[in-house]
Formats: C-alpha cells, sequence, structure tokens
C-alpha cells in the first residue's frame, strides 16, 4: 500500500496533517512585517511576504489574508499577483488565488519536503528538493513513483543529497510554461 | 518533474502518456538544480533569470542540448 498516495487520495492531503501554526523563532522565519507596509506596496514586497506566510504557516496565504497584512485592496492584491503570474514569478487558480509559489504548492502533491519536522508541499520533485534549497536547512523529501506509486525518500543532510531514484523530466525547456501543472 | 524507481518505470510512463522519453537525472543532479534555481528564492533581490542566466544555469550542471534550450 502506498500511504502517500491514499493519503492524498483519501484524505485530501491532510495525512500528514495540516501543519501546526508556530511562533516565528527559528532560522527558517525571518519575518519581515515592516517592510510590507509601505504606502503603495510593490510587487516585491507582497512577493516576499507571501513567501515568509508560507514558511511561517505552513499554508499558501488567499488574497484576503494578503490584502489585510499590507493594508491594501483586494483588487490592488488581486492586481499584484496577476502581474507576477503574467510573468512567471508565480501561478494562479483560476480563481486568481495562488497554486504555486515555486516551489511551493498551495495544494497538495505526491512531493512533500520535510524540514525541522515541519511540512510543504512542492510542485514537482524538482520543487520539493527546492524547498530544501530555499529553507537553507537539512530535510527530506517524500514522493511517489511515478509509475508504481511506491513510496520514495530523497534526502539532505549537510548539503549531501542521499536516496535512490531517476529524476524525469518530460517536457523540453522550452515548453516548460505551456502547461506548468502538468510539468 | 517526477521521481520513479527505475527506468523501466520511467518507460512506462511514457507508454501511459504517448510522450517520448525526456531527461533522465540523477536525484543529485536534481538537488544541485533545486539549489541552484531555488537558493535566493527568498531574497529580497530576488528576480527571475534571464535566458541567458538560465542556459548558464543549466551548463553548469551539465544540462546541455537542444532539450535544455528556453528558446
Amino acid at each position: 500500500m502506498n500511504l502517500l498516495t491514499n493519503g492524498f487520495v483519501n484524505n485530501c492531503g491532510r495525512l500528514f496533517g495540516p501543519p501546526e501554526q508556530f511562533e516565528a523563532d527559528s532560522s527558517l522565519t525571518a519575518i519581515r512585517i515592516s517592510s510590507y507596509i509601505p504606502a503603495m506596496f510593490e510587487d516585491s514586497a507582497l512577493r516576499l511576504l507571501i513567501y515568509d506566510e508560507i514558511v511561517r504557516t505552513g499554508e499558501t496565504p488567499v488574497v484576503v489574508t494578503l490584502a489585510r497584512l499590507v493594508g491594501a485592496s483586494l483588487d490592488d492584491v488581486r492586481a499584484s499577483l496577476r502581474r507576477m503570474h503574467d510573468a512567471h514569478m508565480l501561478v494562479l487558480q483560476p480563481t486568481g488565488e495562488i497554486l504555486m509559489a515555486n516551489p511551493f504548492s498551495a495544494v497538495p502533491t505526491p512531493f512533500l519536503a520535510e524540514v525541522g519536522g515541519r511540512r510543504w508541499f512542492g510542485n514537482c520533485i524538482w520543487d520539493a528538493l527546492g524547498i530544501i534549497a530555499t529553507l537553507h536547512a537539512d530535510g527530506r523529501v517524500l514522493a511517489s513513483c511515478g509509475s508504481s506509486g511506491e513510496i520514495m525518500e530523497l534526502s539532505v543532510s549537510d548539503g549531501v543529497l542521499a536516496g535512490q531514484g531517476i529524476v524525469h523530466f518530460a517536457l523540453p525547456a522550452h515548453r516548460w510554461w505551456e502547461d506548468i501543472v502538468f510539468n | 518533474m517526477l521521481l520513479f524507481r527505475s527506468e523501466e518505470m520511467v518507460d512506462r510512463w511514457c507508454r501511459n502518456w504517448g510522450l517520448p522519453r525526456g531527461a533522465i537525472l540523477s536525484p543529485a543532479t536534481c538537488w544541485a538544480l533545486a539549489r541552484e534555481w531555488y537558493h535566493d528564492r527568498r531574497d529580497r533581490q530576488w528576480r527571475r533569470r534571464t535566458v541567458d542566466e538560465a542556459h548558464a544555469s543549466f551548463n553548469r550542471l551539465g544540462l546541455t542540448g537542444d532539450f535544455w534550450k528556453l528558446n
């Protein structure tokens, strides 16, 4: 039985449970809230806020949360997110909410990155490892074999990766953004 | 970008999707690519790489050839 896959199917990604709220007291979370409150927020400030919220809470912030945090209107936040989506800096859902703030996925996937006992979903195996790289920490990735669904593990310790398997990039680089969700 | 147990599993996936085999990387190379690509993602100064910068990143990891061309 593949616990990882079954967990996603049966529990809507909650096999491992929602990430618990935690105090921003670790090296993973340099909270920079003060920089998010300019009179007219910039896309770059919102981008940083998104990442810090993901790292702090384990979940991708929604538009209404971002608007509250930056003191901006929903429309201004949506417009900023759309600009970053169009610039391939993140990926939005059809609703306008964030789907991917790469390497992080806003929805459960078969690519679970674990760092310091906390967990985030990556968009693919590259991104799951990218979460560990982004956090500059040791960690591990639990993933399912793309064919058999068997659970697999890659771990990183002191910057060195251990684990078995083969990574397959199906599409050539110039086609990655044709269908970023499939890719 | 998926992780597989073996090359046979990759081929099975390609048959199922009707796609030719793409590029195969070792997990270590994928980790190196992840570090190259994402180590600075939470930096204030981060910006999207230009095509030339992305190609340089790929080249540093030995990811060369048409498959890794972004244009």
